[in-house]
């Protein structure tokens, strides 16, 4: 799955989680520029998105994301890892 | 889930509300909101205060904290095994200890609780860990995790027994049906202290506002069956009985067993019905004869066999066992029979069926639906009841006077106040009737026993039972001294005895207790429901006064002792009942 696709599924994966169907995200977006994304929905998302991919972060990543793009490119790169 | 709890704010369809109170030694804040859409699905608004992260005992045990300020109707202790599991590592005398002193903390939480509020506690039990450093010899080892965890749990559902306000949620249970291994991700508790996945959290709210609801009087109480594809494979009509699917082989299997699931619902107080568009003698003859039907005619306390619509029956057979429509569920294979029930019937549960079913048991299983916070005698019995019932309805079609049908049964009354061996029932009634209910109280067992320890409250507990059978404990009646003034506070009655002289009978006998406490009058009230409206004239039938009535209906009544006219009835006292003292 290349990485457009990967921001596509979140894009939708975020509607969901902050229940706004026109939510646009890009990868320099953080925390701050999106209205409920807090700690609580940040594991709202960490679930989603281990669901939807069929993944699974360790303590630490979920820890030290700091915008979408640092979500978007560990999951490309788990995704990349699982089936080569 | 989490997004509907969320908007749900204010109580904008003005449903009923219980205050809840959310204690959790875990992360709470993604459970309210979906505790409260799982209420409202329940057509409950949960007013829901939750407690700061870990701080159960200052809660409960400073008088002063905001928790008391709330003064909640129910209060869930979440409790979790990862809490736990950290006091097990930090013991020094592991295992035991951990479970003895998990256990000694929680009953002080119970009863610290019981003292200072009139509520329910729902309690979770423990989830079993993960952990078995021994594999599968693991619980031989008394020490070990797994241990404490079984010792703990089977200490709290123990002591449960001598807190009767005390409901427990089992969320082993819960993570076992979801899968362990769905369930717990560490990681998220060491990150946001959550002792499950969020997406888990369903089941939990589901299982709190199934206990609430059962609480609010919104508990089921008939199961209505249809036959052919539902409680048998095939069309009698077409396969003939000996065509059917029903035995101890592939899908006949799978009816037998469903029926055995009906059959323990029915032990356990549901009444069970029949509604079917079938040749009624074609089906009736299946029930009584077909060798393997688990479920036989005393089974069924209402049948409706005919080719009308299912929802016209539904009315009927709700109408005949005098219960409200909105408390059947509705159990029928064909899409096309759902559908036309829940379109006239929105208030009919109707589930929608598996297509195999092999699937039904599990199905039915998973929905919640038969909750209850108690187990009493009359449940056992109750289709009994209705059987005894329909005796009675034929014995009363052959007499032309109504005198001589009520003298004919003998009927013999029992009116104690509330004791132990009574306060289970009387504590179930005060939670689901409806219909013939003044004020619809829902006391609870605190509350009871409160009433018993304060000289100015008199409760009643009425038992009847006349030549046909006991009708167990069938009304209750909660009585405050004001003065020269007798106030009827509560007053309700089973539908089962309508028109039978009772409430004539217990009326004789308040104005009794009046003149002996020395009373001059007797004041009532009516607190109109949706169900109610058979007992608003209740008051003037006696020849109250209505002396106010506010913009909700709510009306106020009074009667001077000295006016009453006794009430001419058809029912003796049952030997050794007394009513005029309440031992306090």
């Amino acid at each position: 799955m290349d990485s457009s696709k990967v921001l596509d599924s979140l894009t939708q994966i975020f509607r969901r989680v902050f229940d706004d169907a026109t939510l646009l995200i890009n990868t320099e977006m953080t925390a701050k520029d999106v209205e409920g994304w807090d700690s609580l929905n940040h594991i709202n998302l960490i679930v989603s998105v281990e669901k939807e991919f069929g993944i699974q972060f360790t303590t630490k990543e979920i820890m030290l994301f700091r915008n979408v793009g640092d979500f978007a490119r560990s999951i490309t790169a788990k995704l990349a890892a699982k089936c080569p | 889930m989490l997004a509907q709890g969320r908007k749900l704010k204010a109580n904008d369809a003005s449903l009923p509300e219980a205050k809840i109170a959310l204690l959790g030694d875990s992360s709470t804040q993604q459970l309210a909101p979906i505790l409260k859409a799982a209420l409202h699905q329940r057509g409950i608004f949960g007013d829901v205060y939750e407690a700061d992260y870990n701080v159960i005992d200052q809660e409960i045990f400073d008088a002063a904290s905001s928790l008391y300020a709330f003064s909640p109707t129910y209060v869930v202790l979440q409790i979790s095994l990862q809490q736990l599991r950290e006091q097990y590592y930090h013991e020094e005398r592991k295992g035991a200890a951990t479970a003895e002193k998990a256990l000694a903390q929680t009953r002080q939480r119970w009863s610290v609780l019981g003292q200072r509020l009139s509520c329910r506690v729902i309690q979770f039990l423990y989830e079993r860990p993960a952990e078995r450093p021994f594999g599968h010899y693991t619980g031989r080892v008394s020490d070990s995790l797994a241990a404490a965890v079984d010792a703990l749990n089977a200490g709290l559902t123990n002591a449960a027994k001598e807190f009767p306000n005390v409901f427990l949620v089992d969320i082993d249970h819960l993570a076992s049906r979801v899968g362990k291994a769905q369930w717990r991700d560490e990681k998220l508790w060491f990150h946001a202290k959550m002792f499950c996945r969020p997406d888990c959290l369903p089941e939990v709210g589901v299982a709190i506002a199934a206990i609430v609801a059962a609480g609010e009087g919104r508990a089921k109480k008939c199961v209505v069956v249809d036959l052919d594809n539902t409680l048998w494979g095939g069309i009698v009509a077409e396969d003939g009985m000996d065509g059917i699917e029903l035995g101890d082989h592939g899908a006949g299997e799978a009816f037998v067993l469903f029926q055995h699931f009906l059959l323990s619902l029915k032990e356990r107080g549901l009444i069970l019905a029949v509604c079917s568009k079938n040749e009624r003698d074609v089906a009736l003859d299946v029930i009584r004869r077909h060798p393997n039907m688990i479920l036989r005619e005393a089974d069924f306390s209402a049948m409706a066999i005919n080719w009308n619509n299912k929802s016209d029956n539904l009315r009927q057979i709700a109408s005949s066992l005098n219960i409200g429509v909105d408390s059947l569920i509705f159990v029928d294979d064909s899409p096309f029979e759902r559908h036309q029930v829940q379109a006239a019937l929105p208030e009919v549960l109707v589930p929608e069926m598996p297509e195999d079913p092999a699937q039904f048991v599990p199905f039915f299983n998973s929905l919640n639906m038969f909750e209850t916070l108690s187990f009493s005698a009359e449940d056992r019995g109750r289709a009994e009841l209705y059987l005894q019932q329909a005796a009675r309805d034929q014995e009363k079609a052959q007499f032309s006077d109504i005198s001589d049908y009520l003298r004919s049964l003998q009927m013999k009354i029992a009116m104690r106040p509330f004791d132990s061996f009574t306060m289970p029932r009387v504590v179930q009634l005060l939670q689901r009737s409806n219909q013939f209910n003044l004020t619809t109280k829902r006391y609870n067992e605190k509350d009871c026993e409160g009433f018993l320890s304060d000289p100015a409250w008199q409760t009643l507990a009425v038992s009847l039972n006349d030549k046909y059978g006991d009708s167990g404990l069938i009304s209750v009646i909660i009585l405050h001294r004001e003065a020269k003034t007798l106030k009827i506070d509560t007053w309700l009655m089973s539908c089962r005895v309508l028109q039978r002289g009772v409430e004539q009978f217990c009326m004789n006998a308040v104005v009794e207790i009046a003149r002996d406490s020395g009373s001059q009058e007797i004041s009532g009230t009516y607190i109109p429901t949706e169900k109610n409206a058979m007992v608003r004239d209740f008051f003037a039938r006696f020849g109250f006064r209505k002396t106010d009535q506010s913009l909700l209906g709510t009306t106020q009544w009074t009667l001077p002792v000295a006016d009453y006219k006794e009430q001419h009835v058809f029912i003796a006292r049952a030997e050794g009942s007394e009513w005029t003292a309440q031992k306090s």
